[in-house]
């Protein structure tokens, strides 16, 4: 959907549409469309697209609002952290497997508590919500860093 | 192929008035020019018949050059003077020059490498110009009609120098350039219109110097381009250099420090290359008499030298999947492009690599060519109703700017879709900093030493603050053409500080303008007459569109402003009539700012129109 609607508005007002237009006009052309490419960047990135909804409600999205994240959810990460780091050391590919899926199961659950939070309209929920998105997104990365590495040296 | 319907928000042509543009593929070995011509895109030959023109010019004196097949005649007798893959030089330095191992003899000038030969000491730029001119008077001869336009094509992979010269080049030979290209999209282009494709497809294209790897996601009429890779130091001339180096060790000899010799050998190698095609074993003459005088190779031998330098590249077409998240079974077809592979080799490891047969039923020398003539075809407005497409392509490489310790901080990463802009906010590091220096560079490593530098600039002016409390925002913008424009501007004073981008490499734009006006100057009363008729397709093409959204859109000025674009129009009707270059140029820009904000009205009225009623859900 998303994707359509991107390609259709683009279609009108790419630049190849304006090659014997004015300069203004070429000039407004090239503006669109650049804003046009930026919107579809943010919006088809789920994490892009729910900090951009927080952040047009107002709300402060940036990582040093992120002392909202609670204990219990602070500890799980370090738990997670610790055991990546064994499971780098020992090369335990099986142990790794089932941590990137259990991360994973996590970000979906987050995603979608995120997106009912922000959907009800409950702010400051949905930010502490997005908040903890955030570092389980960047905590999968290095995990997926750490099997592509593992995948390399096999 | 179902084409999507677009509206169109620009004039459409008057029927009978049909607008001549053409597709330009400025090769490292070959050139070519094509063009649409009753509905079908083709490679427009010359006099004797023959489609390829060698990229090869020869000066004999400063400003008299012999281009093409005869330039290339005179390559083993004059091989310092004669230029040849001119296009691996594009937008370098002096330094990078000599790294190619390119025999010429090169100095400095300016930002850019110069090449001096007997009669001429010449710039990458001038002779890529030369290449051009003769192109440009080909279509004309055979077209009959002037010209409106051209697409040029250039590998996906250069970097922004490579392309500001390449447009430089264009500029030069009096060629307005609708648009620069990628060769991969190009070659999409003719295949997709061919073949009425969906779904993902690789094109493989490599030519003589360059290597492209574009992956594309065709819809109902959009190339979506998704990722792209290569290399732009790697083509057939790599492999020619491969053989010789390696009879050259087998022999015990070596021509390096002899040009002569060397250049017989490298053209020996590629005829023995072709040769290999078709046969297992193959030999030729080299020319020289005594100790080479043939040199032979069997198949295999060639394939072994040729395996890593295809490794090379299917490197490239590896990170190029990984970029666009795609694993090989989502590729739904592979497209050959470029001279080089006809190599059976290289066709059958990109078979292995893909796990599918690789599409060859265009000319592989062809079919940029026949892309870009349909893409300036479109371009220039000569649409037939239902047969409308659009390109959606990317930056090849990402682009920064340098940071404290010779870090790189990304500003617009790469395989992002143009045209894209980007900021990102600055601030001083010290105590009443008035200026801040600027450094752009483009490439994918973390240090700038490993990067292209491609402008460096100082933004001055910074009203004295603590550190830390200025905020400057260096923007990025990359148009359409894939050209880049950097602003900074310091916004905590809310002042704005003008910047000028001095490129690293390549020519300013003063040396550019004095080029132009040597040509200018130097020629005959056909350079007046041709800019007078240009600036009056423009003015003419200005009043259309005028026209045009008047009719559909004049509710949106009022009264005052509506007859202020009436006289101006008026005016400029009448200065067509006068055949002043000047005059009619003056008119053409008071016509234009007269109409900007209207431009902008009425843009913002189309999209308002597709958007309105919309939850943001359904977007």
């Amino acid at each position: 959907m998303l994707d359509a609607q991107w390609k259709a508005r683009a279609a009108q007002v790419h630049p190849d549409r304006f090659v014997n237009a004015s300069a203004p006009e070429k000039r407004v052309a090239m503006q669109w469309s650049t804003q046009l490419n930026e919107a579809y960047r943010v919006l088809r990135d789920p994490l892009q697209r729910a900090k951009y909804l927080c952040e047009l409600a107002g709300q402060d999205v940036s990582e040093s609002a992120s002392r909202t994240l609670g204990m219990a959810f602070l500890s799980q990460q370090m738990e997670w952290r610790e055991e990546l780091e064994d499971l780098e050391a020992t090369h335990d590919g099986v142990g790794l497997a089932a941590l990137l899926i259990q991360v994973q199961a996590d970000l979906a659950r987050c995603q979608t508590q995120t997106g009912q939070l922000i959907e009800q309209q409950d702010w400051l929920d949905a930010v502490k919500s997005l908040n903890e998105w955030m570092f389980i997104e960047k905590f999968l990365k290095e995990v997926q860093a750490v099997k592509r590495a593992q995948a390399a040296t096999e | 192929m179902a084409l999507l319907q677009i509206s169109e928000p620009d004039a459409s042509p008057i029927p009978h008035q049909r607008k001549v543009a053409v597709g330009i593929d400025l090769g490292t070995t070959h050139s070519l020019v094509a063009a649409v011509r009753h509905s079908v895109a083709e490679v427009l030959p010359d006099a004797q018949g023959r489609a390829l023109m060698p990229s090869a010019v020869y000066y004999h004196l400063a400003d008299e050059v012999v281009v093409g097949h005869d330039a290339l005649a005179l390559q083993e007798s004059k091989p310092l003077d004669t230029l040849v893959s001119i296009k691996r030089l594009m937008g370098k330095s002096r330094a990078d020059a000599l790294s190619t191992g390119m025999p010429y003899h090169f100095e400095d000038m300016g930002n850019s490498v110069a090449i001096a030969t007997e009669n001429a000491i010449v710039t990458p730029v001038k002779v890529a110009a030369q290449i051009l001119l003769s192109l440009r008077k080909r279509a004309q001869e055979t077209l009959g009609d002037d010209l409106v336009g051209a697409v040029i094509t250039v590998p996906a992979y250069f970097d922004d120098a490579q392309r500001q010269a390449t447009r430089d080049a264009a500029r030069l030979a009096g060629l307005n350039v609708l648009r620069l290209l990628n060769e991969p999209t190009a070659a999409a282009i003719a295949y997709g219109l061919d073949n009425s494709s969906e779904g993902v497809y690789a094109v493989y294209d490599l030519g003589g110097g360059t290597f492209d790897l574009s992956l594309l996601r065709l819809t109902q009429g959009v190339f979506e381009v998704i990722a792209t890779g290569g290399d732009t130091a790697l083509g057939g001339d790599d492999f020619d250099a491969a053989i010789v180096q390696t009879i050259c060790q087998q022999a015990g000899l070596d021509f390096s420090e002899q040009p002569q010799q060397q250049r017989r050998l490298l053209m020996a190698a590629r005829r023995l290359r072709e040769q290999l095609s078709a046969n297992d074993q193959a030999s030729v003459q080299t020319g020289l008499d005594d100790v080479l005088a043939s040199i032979s190779m069997t198949r295999a031998e060639f394939e072994t030298l040729a395996t890593p330098l295809i490794k090379r590249s299917l490197s490239c077409a590896q990170r190029a999947l990984d970029d666009a998240e795609l694993s090989l079974a989502q590729v739904q077809g592979v497209v050959m492009v470029g001279g080089a592979t006809r190599m059976p080799i290289v066709r059958q490891m990109v078979k292995q690599f893909f796990g599918r047969e690789p599409l060859v039923n265009l000319n592989p020398d062809e079919v940029v060519a026949i892309g870009a003539a349909l893409q300036a075809n479109l371009l220039a407005g000569n649409r037939h109703p239902g047969e409308d497409w659009l390109l959606l392509d990317v930056t090849p490489l990402s682009l920064g700017l340098e940071t404290m310790g010779g870090l790189v901080e990304t500003i617009i990463p790469r395989n992002s879709t143009i045209p894209v802009a980007r900021g990102q906010e600055f601030t001083t590091y010290r105590d009443g900093q008035t200026a801040l220096a600027v450094h752009v560079v483009q490439g994918e490593r973390d240090l700038v030493s490993e990067c292209r530098s491609l402008a460096r600039f100082e933004l001055r002016g910074i009203p004295p603050m603590v550190a830390g409390a200025a905020r400057i925002r260096v923007t990025f913008q990359v148009d359409a053409d894939g050209l880049l424009n950097v602003s900074a501007q310091e916004q905590a004073s809310g002042t704005h500080a003008e910047v000028t981008v001095k490129p690293s490499h390549g020519l300013t734009d003063e040396q550019i303008a004095k080029m132009l006006q040597d040509s200018v100057a130097g020629a005959d009363e056909d350079a007046k007459l041709r800019m007078l008729r240009e600036e009056q397709v423009q003015a003419t093409q200005l009043l259309e569109s005028i026209t045009a959204a008047l009719v559909q859109d004049s509710n949106l000025l009022n009264a005052d402003e509506l007859s202020q674009i009436e006289t101006q129009m008026a005016n400029m009707r009448a200065q067509l009539e006068t055949e002043s270059v000047d005059a009619l140029r003056a008119a053409v820009k008071s016509l234009s700012a007269c109409t900007d904000d209207f431009a902008a009205r009425r843009m913002d009225r189309s999209i308002r129109q597709a958007l309105t009623g919309r939850s943001l859900n359904e977007i």
